[in-house]
């Protein structure tokens, strides 16, 4: 048997809080991280509310303020908190192998929106190499400079929002082929203009909430934060006594080749097969999902349309934390991870808030409004993004 | 990890390290040092009229490296359609496309209403287009991603595509590199690169490789290994002592680290492991800075000079303090 990955700590920087604690409890009881925007003038707009991680000190979690981007700064934070809640200081890592995999849908979105300012109003040549300089420092880069680690292996990856998924089977991939004996992976965004900009002209916003699997959903709600977790080969974990919250059993990406924006529906089923093919897994076996659940007219529906190729009608609770949370794009597949581990720990299916009445047409049992005691061992987290990129994982309890 | 194949889009329609250099556009408008286009590249000619409006040069460069690659193979190479699904898609980037992301961010500020915006830009905009776009057009449903990471880009997308073969996820990997030579990207280099640093023109043009897993006879990527450090010279000993260790110690070094003035310390750290100078090659001459991509020319160039099993090193130092090494074999 290949060398086996556990989770031993997790550290998530959202909308609805930061560190593993304040996050379970937050997400436990439902609570919403929607507020009006603050990253920019919203006049003009007709939707003016999203996702913040509000009050984000980066001095608070590094020396350099100055030069890093709020993407990059929730990541060495998220980092930060994640060792710590694994019981590991950085110095104790440098001699190990490490992987640092971090899943980006842009480059830092404040930086960038300070180069549109700056092409706006000066055309390029008013670009400022400051703010050039944080739009295209990699996370990983900046996680692995913070905490001294220079030998470890650095990527990010990528993805749009998919992109957290995808950096934790990477992870995965590295454990189990010995490359790596722990592996910092997740996911990292910060809120920017032209994404939700994007988003509006497009007609994807939610014009009140984000209503997941909702037969009145009309929108997502663009969100922040980054979610990164300690992924440890099993045998380094239990030798240094480390408490596991999960183990990774499997995962899998694939890619729709179909639309640049529309999902695919068998490229989604086929994804959630291969995943389970992976872990070795039924699909009887998986107790819970943790859905992309974007709150969009498309995503919901096409989401249970493949969870039912896959399940037939025996489908498990979906739980979809963006109706918490926001999209907070490359990040949101990795909270939704962090998610998964918080149910697994606490036996409690997290909400999908914001509900009203389910849709008929996903027909899924979205926990709404109030979470719930189940008995939960596997729970599946999907990621789905732009360029129909899928990615799916599944966590079972330790 | 082997190189079944490769293709790609620069300034020149043969090899790239002879002939004569091509032109550079010295347009008022633009950096002093210029840019360096691939002449002629006409997206309507190369990936076909349809869904092109707003694309952007980059992508459109590897949409066809891809097809290439996988309408071009031959005989035993040829990719049936089948095997599709256990196709991967990896290409490194340093933004995207900037031009399109930041103009589209640009419009909201300027635009009567925020929000009115182009939004055919809007998916050409995340940065993982190019990998998407590749996949949409040649049908490759396997895994698919773009790897960001500047200079370091291309060593970090080999390394993520050998452990994607390794894990038994994929039989093979288009991985490549692609950029485009605009304005934004000129002045965002221009802005960047350090004081000291001599200026290159910004250049353009993708590479693409096939690579598998198979052991069979051909070119080979042994080793990457990167390391980071506030100095370069000390990151990229680090990187290539790793690398050495790993995949052999190789018979000549291309070297990139100039455009960003870290020439000297290359020289230094290459001397100081391998006790040889690098190749006097000088890619920034020849395609220009081509950014993410500048690794994928440097192996382009070895692959052009280096005999047929002769190992080779490719060494680059991204802005960050991330140094890369890349050993492979001819």
């Amino acid at each position: 048997m290949s060398r086996r990955a556990v989770i031993t700590g997790a550290g998530p920087v959202s909308a609805i809080g930061t560190g593993r604690a304040a996050f379970t409890e937050a997400l436990l009881a439902g609570r919403s991280g929607q507020r009006g925007i603050g990253a920019f003038d919203t006049a003009g707009y007709r939707i003016r509310h999203g996702c913040e991680v509000p009050d984000f000190v980066p001095a608070q979690w590094t020396d350099r303020p100055g030069e890093l981007g709020r993407s990059a700064a929730f990541a060495v934070a998220a980092a930060r908190l994640a060792l710590a809640d694994a019981g590991l200081e950085p110095e104790a890592l440098q001699h190990e192998s490490v992987l640092i995999a971090i899943g980006i849908s842009d480059c830092d979105a404040v930086e960038e929106d300070r180069l549109a300012a700056q092409l706006a109003a000066g055309g390029p040549a008013a670009f400022e190499p400051t703010t050039v300089a944080r739009y295209t420092a990699a996370c990983s880069t900046s996680i692995a400079a913070e905490l001294g680690l220079e030998t470890a292996e650095t990527v990010d990856i990528a993805a749009a929002c998919a992109a957290g998924n995808h950096a934790i089977a990477h992870g995965l991939d590295a454990i189990r082929l010995g490359d790596a004996d722990l592996v910092l992976c997740g996911g990292a965004e910060a809120f920017g203009r032209r994404m939700f900009t994007g988003f509006h002209r497009v007609g994807t916003l939610a014009s009140e909430a984000c209503r997941p699997f909702d037969a009145d959903r009309d929108g997502t709600v663009t969100g922040e934060g980054a979610g990164i977790i300690v992924l440890e080969e099993y045998e380094h974990a239990t030798a240094r006594g480390a408490r596991v919250l999960g183990e990774l059993l499997g995962a899998a990406v694939n890619c729709d080749a179909h639309h640049p924006v529309a999902p695919s529906r068998d490229a989604v089923a086929e994804c959630i097969r291969l995943a389970h093919s992976d872990a070795g897994l039924q699909p009887s076996a998986v107790d819970a999902v943790s859905a992309h659940g974007t709150g969009t007219p498309a995503n919901d529906v096409n989401e249970a349309g493949a969870v039912r190729q896959v399940f037939g009608d025996a489908i498990p609770p979906f739980t979809a934390a963006k109706s918490m949370l926001g999209h907070a794009m490359g990040a949101s597949s990795a909270l939704g991870a962090i998610a998964s581990l918080a149910a697994l720990d606490a036996q409690r299916l997290p909400p999908t808030v914001n509900h009203r009445r389910t849709d008929p047409e996903c027909d899924v049992d979205c926990v709404p409004n109030e979470s719930r005691p189940a008995d939960l061992r596997v729970v599946e987290n999907h990621g789905f993004g732009f360029g129909g990129t899928n990615a799916v994982i599944l966590i079972g309890r330790p | 990890m082997r190189i079944a194949a490769s293709a790609a889009w620069s300034p020149y329609p043969g090899r790239i390290t002879d002939g004569p250099a091509a032109p550079v556009d010295h347009a008022a408008a633009l950096p002093p040092a210029g840019l360096i286009t691939v002449p002629g590249f006409d997206t309507a000619t190369e990936v076909g009229p349809k869904g092109i409006r707003s694309m952007d040069r980059a992508t459109a460069f590897a949409v066809s490296a891809a097809g290439k690659l996988l309408d071009g193979a031959s005989g035993s190479d040829r990719v049936p359609d089948a095997d599709r699904a256990r196709t991967g898609l990896v290409i490194a980037t340093t933004a995207g496309s900037l031009k399109t992301i930041l103009r589209f961010g640009a419009d909201s500020l300027i635009k009567p209403k925020p929000y009115q915006v182009d939004p055919g830009a809007f998916p050409v905009a995340v940065m993982n287009y190019a990998p998407g776009q590749c996949a949409i057009r040649h049908r490759v449903t396997g895994p698919n991603t773009a790897i960001r990471g500047g200079r370091a880009a291309m060593a970090q997308a080999l390394r993520y595509s050998r452990r994607l073969l390794a894990s038994g996820r994929v039989d093979q990997i288009l991985c490549g590199a692609t950029e485009e030579a605009t304005p934004e990207r000129a002045w965002l280099e221009h802005a960047a690169r350090p004081a000291g640093a001599e200026p290159h023109p910004v250049g353009e043009g993708c590479v693409m490789l096939r690579l598998t897993a198979a052991d069979a006879p051909g070119p080979r990527i042994a080793a990457v290994a990167t390391q980071l450090s506030t100095d370069p010279a000390t990151a990229l000993e680090g990187a290539l002592r790793r690398a050495v260790a790993s995949g052999g110690t190789p018979e000549l070094v291309v070297p990139t680290a100039s455009a960003d003035g870290h020439g000297g310390a290359e020289t230094k750290a290459i001397h100081a492991v391998l006790g040889r100078l690098p190749e006097p090659v000088d890619l920034y001459a020849r395609t220009g800075d081509t950014s993410a991509a500048t690794l994928g020319f440097a192996l382009l160039a070895a692959l052009e000079t280096a005999a047929p099993g002769t190992a080779f090193a490719l060494t680059a130092i991204d802005r960050t303090g991330l140094a890369c090494c890349v050993i492979g074999t001819a």
